[in-house]
C-alpha cells in the first residue's frame, strides 16, 4: 500500500535489481511476490470447485494431484507468502489512517492488534466450520 | 504521469482485495492444500466428493456468493500488484498492454469463478 506509489520512482532509479540492494527492499519484493502465490492458489481452488461438479473419479484425481508431496511443498511456500501479505497488510494501517483522540494520535498497536484478533477469529471459525462439516 | 484517471478505481478494489486476501487466503490454502494432504480426516471428509462433503460446504447460495467475492477480489488484488511489480522490475511494455493483461486476466478469472459457483 505505502510502497505502491511512494517507492516506485526510487525502485526505478535503482535499476531492476533494486530488491537486492537492501534487506528491507527484499522484504518489500517478497511482499509484492505474495500476489503471484495468491493468484495461483485462487486458480487451484477454482479448478477444485469445477472438479467437484464432475464425476467422483475426476475429482479424486485432482485431489491426488493437489495433495501430492511436491504440491504440498508449494502450498506450504504459498501459505508463508500469504501470511507475509497478511502481516504486512495489517501493519500498513497506521501509515494510512491517523485517528486522533483529544488531539493525540492513537498508538499504531491499537489499529494493528484488532486486525490480527479479527484474523484469528475468522480463521478459527472457518476451520471449525470445515471440521464440523467434515466430521458429520 | 501514469494512469492518473484510472488509478484510484483500481486502487480501491486493490485495497479491498488486500484486506480480503489478508483475512481469508491463508485459511483457504490451509483447508484446500494442506489439511487434507496432512491426512486430517475432518478436512478430507469436508472436501470429499458429493453431498456429505464439499457439497455440504457449498450448498448454501450465500456461502458460494461470499466465496466467489473473496476469490474475485483476491484476483484483482493480485493482478494490481503483479502489474506494479512488473513495472518496478523494469519490464518494458506499453502501460495499456500491462493494464489490459493484468486486469483482463483478473476479470476473466472472476467471470470463471462466478460461472463455476453459479452452476455448482
Amino acid at each position: 500500500m505505502d510502497g505502491e506509489v511512494l517507492t516506485q520512482p526510487l525502485f526505478r532509479s535503482l535499476g531492476w535489481t533494486w530488491w537486492t540492494k537492501r534487506p528491507s527492499y527484499l522484504l518489500v519484493f517478497l511482499r509484492e511476490s505474495s500476489s503471484v502465490f495468491i493468484a495461483v492458489q485462487v486458480v487451484l481452488v477454482l479448478v477444485l470447485l469445477h472438479k467437484a461438479g464432475q464425476p467422483a473419479a475426476d475429482y479424486q484425481a485432482y485431489l491426488d494431484f493437489l495433495w501430492n508431496p511436491g504440491m504440498v511443498v508449494f502450498h506450504v511456500v504459498s501459505i508463508v507468502f500469504a501470511l507475509w501479505h497478511t502481516y504486512t497488510w495489517f501493519n500498513l494501517l497506521p501509515q494510512t489512517v491517523a485517528i486522533r483522540i483529544r488531539g493525540r494520535r492513537i498508538p499504531g498497536l491499537l489499529l494493528v492488534a484488532p486486525q490480527f484478533g479479527g484474523w484469528a477469529v475468522v480463521t478459527g471459525l472457518i476451520i471449525a466450520w470445515v471440521w464440523w462439516v467434515g466430521a458429520a | 504521469m501514469r494512469g492518473r484517471s484510472h488509478e484510484p478505481i483500481f486502487w480501491s478494489i486493490f485495497g479491498m482485495g488486500g484486506v480480503i486476501a489478508a483475512m481469508f487466503i491463508p485459511v483457504m490454502i490451509f483447508v484446500t492444500g494442506i489439511g487434507g494432504a496432512a491426512g486430517w480426516d475432518a478436512v478430507t471428509g469436508a472436501l470429499a466428493h458429493g453431498e456429505d462433503g464439499i457439497g455440504a460446504l457449498l450448498n448454501h447460495a450465500p456461502v458460494r456468493a461470499v466465496l466467489g467475492l473473496i476469490m474475485a477480489l483476491a484476483s484483482v488484488h493480485a493482478a494490481h500488484r503483479i502489474r506494479h511489480t512488473l513495472i518496478d522490475l523494469h519490464v518494458h511494455a506499453p502501460p495499456a498492454v500491462l493494464i489490459v493483461a493484468s486486469y483482463g486476466a483478473a476479470a476473466i478469472l472472476s467471470a470463471l469463478i462466478a460461472i463455476v459457483l453459479a452452476l455448482f
